[in-house]
């Protein structure tokens, strides 16, 4: 029934709709509207800013990335958890929600647990909800992009929207392999990586959240993580 | 529509719609007059824009190319206007395909209509808003209210203004007009708290306040910065985290836009990602740029349940028949806004409706005829510096040009204008008579100078000039006599 | 080189010596200058007010005029810009006239274009009689011409005794816009004083404004408000500089202008 209304509403306008449209390019209202010919090409020099080999892809990363607002530790997979627990010093955090699909955890919960930290996971019953009470988050992330030195995440039945967008300290893990060049290898890659249907909610994190609405003045941690902290794991 | 879902229609407010857009203000010449004179406003506005202008040029330095990629974008929104019929029937297949469902909306009451249509069905009454420009055009707020269901804008500006009672005055910063005491005052009444101006803590208060909120809503409404028709996405870009709030918490999401943002394909979205922001902020990204491609899919712990999206005409149809389809290509960035020294100085609530700025001056009278709005295409000094800044390269000024051309055709500008414009050319028309009306003028000015060689009063329309500056008298010789004296001698010389 | 002078109508009534100072300087650069005395006026007021049938009458008047012209050159960068920006636009549907009008764009140049792009002069020999602090407006109309700023700031700065210091928001438009200073009056008030503020800002004694309209607007607001600096063309400028070294010392000889503008120019 719900269905139906809906449906309905779309088609009660659709076609008058499309009339117009048509009627406006001077196309005939008969049919599928004609496939362009041709569409314009975009030269890659256009838009290239870090070429993809670049050696230096994961420093300009990082130095983009700080310039952004976040913070930076670089670390071995052996001692992540002293990089997590270096984020979390002086943050006042007692509750960690771990978000992880691709960095192995290894040890990471039960160390954090160990250290006196309430420590859930993303994925355990409620916690869609009971992310929105949680402190802090630790994630992985697709891909860096040293153009921007932004992160690039998705959601899909392992990861959330929200472990990346509720919690005032949001702690990112990510390898360095996954850092690409620019934009324009990355949003090809999710594609890909995706297998060919985008995912539901991809998201392209520059930074805490802030504003600047009053006078122009900058604030940070409006509705997202006032906080970022990113781990570029070397090995 | 009024047969297929009759609830929506009756809920729809009552008011009658003559008008595409809202006007909140219609005397452009009053509000304009105010304006310049606003010291307050410069200072909150003045100088913000004119450094976000600055930070503009900047990041688009930082690009290859930024002039051929501003030429390339414009392209590619032009190509998708020429198809547009075939890129939204591609949209719209595939935001179904994605599970999303599609709604084509005829005009603001309509788009209204639906959201308040979906809202019942879901049994939504608490509805929390990301900043979109549209749904300030369909006035979607007050038919929300009107339907007994309560719209909470969640954009810390737009959030500010719904408690004020005010309407945004500038595309991407829409509480640019207010100074931070303002706000405090509007705070210190709506929270019942001690009075503070400073930023941090009022942004600080309505974070507290809204992130309950957003707990409680059932439905999220979103604008659109680029509908993907190859893959049924729509992108936001924003740097507050609402609008991820709004489109990933609540079990609805409703998106709306205008049909002017479709762009063709998934690879087309790095062109616009890395013009929008460094034009709107100077940002090389904005903290968040969201892809939303259909609700959330089987095993997702979070994100709507449902996902539609609003596709609405609202009068675009009939700009894009005509020779202002360019208008069509704009993002609503706001680096016209920005770089243009009238808004500048009268600020975004002189163009009267949603859309200010040099833009603002091309679609406002597009949207709503021209005879209401026939100053916003003169009250510009055709600088070109919104052509310059415009990341699609819309040619705004040549564009306001044709626009007057449309006044003079269509009779809206005045007969002693006309008479004026025709004498003019007329004299200008013959050597004889060009040099006649010289030489008058030359004569009646110098007439009215003052020993120094300024005038600093011209009788008439004229005298509009020297209410604000003084006006040189003309020399005692013109070009043409010293010319000529000059060349007499030059051949009289052995 | 055979160059035709479009004087403009402003700049023939209000400011001859603009006028002739391009054409001195144009013969010092060995230039033959000619003066059509048929010319009046581009159009532009007409067009851009949205008259455009007398527009185009007076379009059509001045390529008739300047038919046999090589070069075409005007120091008024907004004139230049409505030839080069609409001429042709306004003639479409006109094959003959079309095509005149862009043999007549291709041949029409502002007075910085011209010097830079078709003479290419070197001023490094030329100096000003005395120390002076220039400041540089950005007429609006050169946008489009891409003489906007650098061309003209680099040849202010080879002649000698020039200080050049840049004026905030040097880009933002003064007010002008021909009728909309008298139409719109009370905006245009704010965005001169604008100007005139900053203009004061840079301790400058002169401002280039290369063109007629720009000039009177600034020119009156100084006037009126106490500007601490005077709007002049760059084509007075560099005729100052001509003129100093003519009675100075012969042109060969102006070693004192070679080096270019102190070290705080430009900063």
């Amino acid at each position: 029934m719900a269905e139906q209304s809906t449906e309905s509403s779309s088609q009660g306008s659709g076609p008058e709709f499309m009339a117009r449209v048509r009627h406006a390019l001077g196309h005939s209202t008969q049919g599928m509207a004609p496939k362009p010919d041709t569409v314009p090409a975009r030269p890659e020099r256009l838009l290239r800013q870090v070429t993809a080999s670049d050696p230096k892809r994961v420093s300009r990363w990082i130095a983009m990335a700080e310039k952004n607002g976040m913070v930076v530790r670089r670390s071995r997979a052996i001692a992540l958890t002293q990089a997590v627990e270096d984020c979390l010093r002086n943050s006042g955090v007692k509750s960690i929600m771990l978000n992880l699909s691709d960095v192995p955890e290894g040890s990471l919960r039960e160390d954090l647990k160990a250290r006196g930290y309430q420590v859930s996971q993303w994925g355990d019953e409620h916690c869609a909800q009971s992310v929105y009470e949680t402190d802090a988050s630790v994630t992985d992330c697709r891909y860096g992009l040293a153009d921007s030195g932004a992160l690039l995440v998705w959601s899909d039945s392992g990861f959330g929207r929200s472990t990346t967008l509720t919690v005032p300290l949001h702690i990112v893990l990510l390898p360095a392999t996954r850092i690409v060049a620019d934009m324009i290898d990355a949003l090809p890659r999710v594609r890909r990586d995706a297998g060919g249907l985008i995912p539901s909610n991809v998201v392209i994190i520059n930074g805490p959240s802030k504003t600047a609405d009053i006078e122009m003045n900058l604030v940070t941690g409006v509705h997202g993580p006032k906080f970022v902290q990113v781990i570029v794991i070397d090995d | 529509m009024s047969q297929t879902s009759p609830s929506a229609d009756a809920a729809s407010d009552t008011r009658p719609r003559r008008l595409a857009l809202p006007v909140f203000h219609p005397n452009f010449l009053a509000e304009a007059h105010t304006a310049a004179a606003d010291a307050n406003l410069h200072a909150a506005l003045d100088n913000s824009v004119t450094k976000k202008d600055y930070g503009r040029r900047e990041a688009l330095a930082q690009l290859p190319d930024a002039d051929g990629l501003r030429e390339l974008a414009g392209k590619i929104k032009s190509h998708t206007l020429d198809h547009l019929d075939y890129y939204l029937e591609l949209l719209e297949k595939n935001v179904r395909a994605a599970g999303g469902q599609v709604y084509f909306a005829l005009d603001n009451a309509q788009a209204n209509a639906i959201v308040i249509d979906i809202a019942r069905r879901t049994g939504s009454r608490l509805v929390v808003k990301s900043k979109s420009m549209v749904s300030e055009e369909t006035e979607l707020n007050d038919a929300l209210i009107a339907a007994g269901i309560e719209p909470l804008e969640t954009d810390l500006g737009e959030f500010i203004l719904q408690v004020d009672h005010d309407h945004p005055t500038h595309l991407v910063m829409p509480v640019i007009h207010k100074r931070a005491a303002e706000i405090g005052r509007i705070f210190e009444k709506y929270f019942k708290v001690p009075f503070t101006e400073d930023p941090q803590a009022l942004a600080e208060m309505a974070r507290v306040y809204l992130r309950k909120r957003f707990n409680e809503a059932d439905m999220g409404i979103s604008g659109v910065n680029f509908a993907i028709a190859e893959t049924g996405s729509i992108v936001l870009c924003t740097n507050e985290g609402n609008g991820r709030m709004c489109t990933s918490r609540p079990r609805i999401h409703v998106a709306i836009m205008g049909m002017e943002k479709t762009i063709p394909a998934w690879d087309d979205l790095p062109v616009f990602l890395k013009l929008l922001a460094r034009s709107a902020s100077g940002q090389a990204l904005t903290q968040y740029t969201s892809i939303i491609t259909g609700p959330r899919r089987p095993g997702e712990q979070d994100g709507p349940d449902e996902f539609h999206l609003i596709i609405m005409d609202n009068g675009r149809s009939r700009i894009l028949a005509g020779e202002y389809r360019d208008t069509l290509r704009c993002i609503r960035c706001g680096a016209c806004l920005n770089a243009c020294p009238i808004y500048r100085k009268v600020g975004g609530k002189s163009y009267g409706s949603v859309y200010p700025g040099p833009i603002g001056a091309l679609l406002t009278p597009l949207f709503n005829g021209l005879e209401a709005h026939k100053h916003l295409p003169m009250a510009s000094s055709l600088c070109g510096a919104c052509f310059e800044a415009c990341p699609v390269k819309i040619n705004i000024p040549e564009l306001l040009i044709s626009m007057r051309k449309d006044l003079v055709e269509s009779g809206i500008i005045s007969g002693p204008e006309r008479l004026v414009f025709r004498i003019w050319s007329w004299t200008l028309a013959h050597g004889w008579s060009y040099r006649a009306g010289q030489m008058m003028q030359r004569l009646l000015l110098r007439l009215l100078k003052k020993p120094d060689g300024w005038i600093t009063r011209l009788p008439g329309q004229p005298g509009e000039w020297t209410k604000v500056r003084d006006f040189p008298a003309p020399a005692k010789k013109d070009f043409r006599s010293q010319y000529a004296t000059y060349r007499k001698s030059a051949t009289q010389r052995p | 080189m055979k160059v035709s002078l479009f004087v403009t109508c402003l700049t023939d009534l209000f400011a001859p010596d603009v006028g002739m100072a391009v054409v001195k300087t144009l013969e010092y650069f060995d230039c033959m200058v000619d003066f059509p005395v048929a010319q009046t006026c581009c159009g532009q007021p007409a067009f851009n007010n949205g008259f455009h049938h007398d527009a185009r009458d007076l379009a059509r008047r001045m390529i008739q005029v300047f038919e046999n012209s090589d070069y075409i050159v005007t120091p008024s960068g907004s004139c230049c810009a409505m030839i080069r920006d609409h001429y042709i636009h306004l003639m479409e549907g006109d094959p003959v006239w079309e095509q005149k009008a862009t043999e007549f764009v291709a041949r029409t140049y502002e007075y910085v274009e011209f010097l830079t792009k078709i003479l290419k002069v070197d001023l490094r020999l030329l100096s000003l009689p005395a120390e002076k602090t220039f400041t540089y407006h950005y007429t609006c109309h050169l946008r489009g011409l891409h003489t906007t700023g650098e061309p003209c700031i680099d040849l202010l700065k080879q002649i000698g005794n020039v200080h050049f210091t840049p004026l905030e928001k040097a880009e933002q438009c003064c007010g002008f816009g021909g009728t909309f200073a008298i139409k719109y009056s009370d905006i245009s008030r704010a965005m001169v004083m604008d100007k005139l503020d900053c203009g004061n800002k840079t301790g400058a004694q002169e401002m280039i404004v290369n063109d007629g309209g720009c000039a009177m607007n600034i020119g009156g607001a100084c006037h009126r408000h106490g500007g601490k600096f005077i709007p002049r063309h760059i084509a007075s400028i560099i005729w100052d500089a001509i003129e100093s070294g003519k009675t100075a010392s012969p042109r060969s000889a102006g070693t004192s202008g070679v080096t270019t503008a102190p070290s705080g120019a430009g900063s």
